[in-house]
């Protein structure tokens, strides 16, 4: 079974000719500044901001010819689901580990609160690992009228 | 638009996502238009119950109408969960740092 070795949020993942990926700015914390006027900002909402979820799996011999995915899910901080992903794992012969770079359209703000991304691994749709989760804790703060 | 249509935009149909009548209303608005009035409106789901985690501003990212989201007006900073601060640690020709 492929070891998860990399799972972080970050704004953005270049990769270069190589192949190797650097991530920039991971995110932890994520301030909101309101003017008085957003106040009437939905709970559903979400920005236009991309971002991107990152994890890098590190193969065992043993996996040659068995089908893996993974799956995440962005939920908000009451626990509903806001987006699903599944990426197929795939196996590049002559690399030992496999990348996924999952990009985000927006970023969700209606709701402060700790974000929570999950991540498992499922062989044959059956799940067979599950990663600890990420929490991107979201705070509203009002900005100052000018 | 709505990915989901359970019937063809035309012919009267009705959007259960943004109401509009295909043949009737988009006669008098565009599509922009239409759009526009439904995300004024706060961009409700209009008939029944919406499909599982629908998010209207999603559904606009991936219809690839990421212009017509609202920022909300706000600003978006981002922080480290860590603090990190610099502190010399005199290990012969190494500089450390230490995360607190």
């Amino acid at each position: 079974m492929p070891h998860l070795s990399i799972f972080a949020a970050c704004e953005k993942v270049i990769i270069d000719q190589a192949g190797v990926a650097s991530l920039i700015t991971l995110f932890g914390k994520i301030t909101i500044s309101l003017p008085p006027e957003a106040l009437e900002m939905p709970p559903n909402a979400v920005t236009p901001r991309e971002w991107t979820i990152y994890s890098l799996w590190e193969w065992d011999p043993e996996d040659q010819g068995k089908r893996f995915s993974q799956h995440l899910e962005i939920r908000w901080p009451n626990g509903t689901v806001l987006v699903e992903k599944r990426d197929e794992l795939v196996r590049v012969a002559d690399r030992r580990s496999t990348q996924i770079v999952s990009p985000i359209a927006g970023f969700p703000i209606g709701e402060p609160g700790m974000i929570s991304i999950h991540l498992r691994l499922e062989q044959d749709e059956t799940p067979v690992f599950e990663a600890a989760p990420i929490h991107i804790e979201v705070v509203h703060t009002p900005r100052p009228a000018q | 638009m709505f990915p989901g249509l359970p019937y063809p935009p035309r012919d009267y149909h009705i959007c259960p996502c943004c109401s509009t009548e295909f043949g009737n209303d988009d006669a008098e608005f565009s599509h922009i238009q239409l759009r526009e009035m439904w995300i004024g409106n706060g961009a409700f789901w209009f008939f029944g119950n919406p499909p599982p985690r629908w998010n209207p501003w999603m559904q606009l990212f991936e219809g690839d109408h990421r212009e017509a989201v609202p920022s909300f007006r706000t600003d978006l900073k981002s922080e480290a969960a860590t603090k990190v601060e610099p502190r010399l640690v005199m290990t012969g020709l190494y500089t450390e740092l230490s995360a607190a």
